[in-house]
């Protein structure tokens, strides 16, 4: 059973058409990255799997089930768009708000590789850690599949690779599809990339994704991409593609 | 009790009470950044207070109606006009308190009344609400005890809380009517135009001093409670209305803690 299934997925608000036959499928465990331009429908693609807005043609299916029952079965984790929010108090207090037991939130920080800041103040963490903590407290209701929308805003670069890293760890959790704009640096991390401008333009293995054609056609001009080198895997060397 | 003139008892009583319970609410309208809708709340609600007195009608229930139904429209066009509700909210309260006015002067409700409505008077203050305080009160306390966690985990992200399990809807709504009722109350204390800044310095205090969940209600509650009886004897012993007072002895709380903090900071 696939973990994600979208078929010929339309969506219309206002007599703008913002997603149209939009089809894929994600396999359970799969790190997918969904890439484009501004406006490129990618955060309406993961509201519409949330059930957040309702398509005006087409099926999803999570796991089998209707978006609102996966909803209501807890087997979504859903990070929105500058989800981060200032609150002052202690990581381990928000955890404790979904009445986490010690060894879950023990097994979520180990994943997420905070077990240093349970006792900090949340609003004193950096960008890349609110995200590690939000990321740790969705999978202490252990999702199937989590929805990450830019999970890596204020993560500089060299944070980046290993808040990536992080994420790839967790394919054994769950199954995670994540919208970003990085489509150099993910693809390096991601089992599949989904390349989205209002229509699904390509779908499948990350290194199809870096065709300088399909980049082009993708977001309407042409594009640089610093990606890393496939044989210096964490060295931090960055090769120019195009 | 013996130090206190017999009629003041049930106003003292119904202002602390009120005091209370909207600071615990106060806590997540600074959360949820809610203090436009604190605003919204006493506009809305004043034009249903002087219509439940015009008719005879119970002004708590039209207040909380009038004013419920006023920052609910508000709050869905926050929603759907995405920061372009500015303009609207801008003619809207006003409206809603020009339409008080001349509720009033349709009423001939006075000028005194008029006044210790706008203003706040806890000589107003009469054994009716003192039911009303306890059953607002209580209603808070069983909210925000049943349902605090959600709250908390809503106020931090609507949509994420959605896929925790969270049921928004509900908790926005409830809290949206909690979060009004109280304001209603108050409103006889500190009058419409000044309620709106009780319910936003206590959560502001609680969030500027706490670092835990129970901090957060403990610093808001005692903050209400200080300024509240700071406010009270310097309007009884001065004859100064009791809404302008206690706001001002708010403010001085909130600017001393601030220059505090700023003075505790450069140090370290």
């Amino acid at each position: 059973m696939d973990a994600l299934n979208v078929k010929s997925l339309t969506v219309v608000i206002g007599g703008r058409v913002l997603l149209e036959e939009v089809s894929f499928s994600v396999k359970p465990g799969e790190f997918w990255a969904i890439v484009g331009p501004n406006g490129a429908g990618k955060t309406t693609l993961l509201r519409v799997i949330m059930g957040f807005i309702k398509p005006t043609k087409g099926e999803i299916t999570i796991f089998g089930k209707k978006p609102k029952d996966a909803i209501s079965e807890g087997i979504i984790g859903y990070l929105p768009q500058n989800a981060v929010f200032n609150i002052s108090i202690k990581v381990l207090d928000i955890f404790r708000l979904l009445k986490a037991d010690d060894k879950n939130i023990s097994r979520v920080s180990l994943l997420m590789g905070i077990e240093d800041k349970l006792e900090r103040s949340f609003s004193s963490l950096s960008g890349g850690e609110k995200q590690r903590v939000l990321i740790a407290l969705l999978l202490l209701k252990k999702p199937k599949l989590l929805l990450l929308d830019e999970p890596n805003t204020g993560i500089d670069v060299v944070g980046q690779d290993n808040f990536y890293n992080t994420l790839k760890g967790l394919k054994e959790e769950c199954t995670i599809l994540m919208v970003t704009h990085d489509v150099g640096v993910v693809s390096s991390f991601v089992d599949k990339i989904a390349c989205l401008n209002r229509k699904l333009k390509y779908s499948g293995d990350p290194r199809g994704a870096l065709d300088c054609k399909l980049l082009e056609e993708l977001y309407g001009e042409k594009v640089n991409l610093f990606v890393h080198h496939p044989e210096c895997e964490g060295c931090h060397i960055y090769r120019n593609f195009s | 009790m013996s130090y206190i003139p017999e009629f003041l008892v049930i106003p003292l009583l119904v202002a602390f009470i009120s005091a209370i319970s909207l600071s615990i609410v106060s806590v997540f309208v600074v959360l949820n950044r809610w203090g436009f809708l604190a605003v919204g709340v006493s506009h809305g609600a004043f034009f249903g207070v002087t219509c439940g007195v015009l008719l005879n009608f119970s002004p708590f229930l039209l207040g909380v109606l009038s004013g419920f139904l006023l920052v609910l429209s508000v709050s869905i066009m926050k929603r759907e006009l995405k920061g372009e509700e500015d303009v609207i909210i801008g003619f809207l309260f006003p409206l809603f308190m020009a339409l008080g006015i001349i509720v009033f002067s349709i009423g001939k409700i006075g000028y005194i009344d008029a006044f210790s409505y706008l203003f706040g008077s806890i000589f107003l203050i009469d054994e009716s609400f003192l039911l009303w305080s306890i059953v607002v009160f209580l209603i808070t306390i069983l909210f925000v005890a049943v349902k605090w966690r959600e709250i908390f985990l809503w106020v931090m992200n609507e949509e994420m809380a959605t896929s925790l399990g969270v049921n928004s809807s509900l908790i926005y709504l409830s809290l949206l009517l909690v979060t009004t009722m109280n304001t209603v109350l108050a409103m006889k204390t500190l009058g419409a135009i000044l309620v709106s800044a009780f319910a936003v310095m206590p959560g502001l205090f609680a969030v500027m001093v706490s670092r835990s969940i129970y901090g957060l209600f403990l610093s808001s509650i005692i903050y209400a409670f200080i300024t509240f009886s700071v406010g009270i004897l310097v309007a009884f012993y001065l004859d100064l209305p009791t809404g302008p007072v206690i706001t001002v002895a708010g403010f001085l709380v909130l600017l001393l803690f601030s220059l505090g903090i700023k003075f505790k900071d450069r140090r370290m």
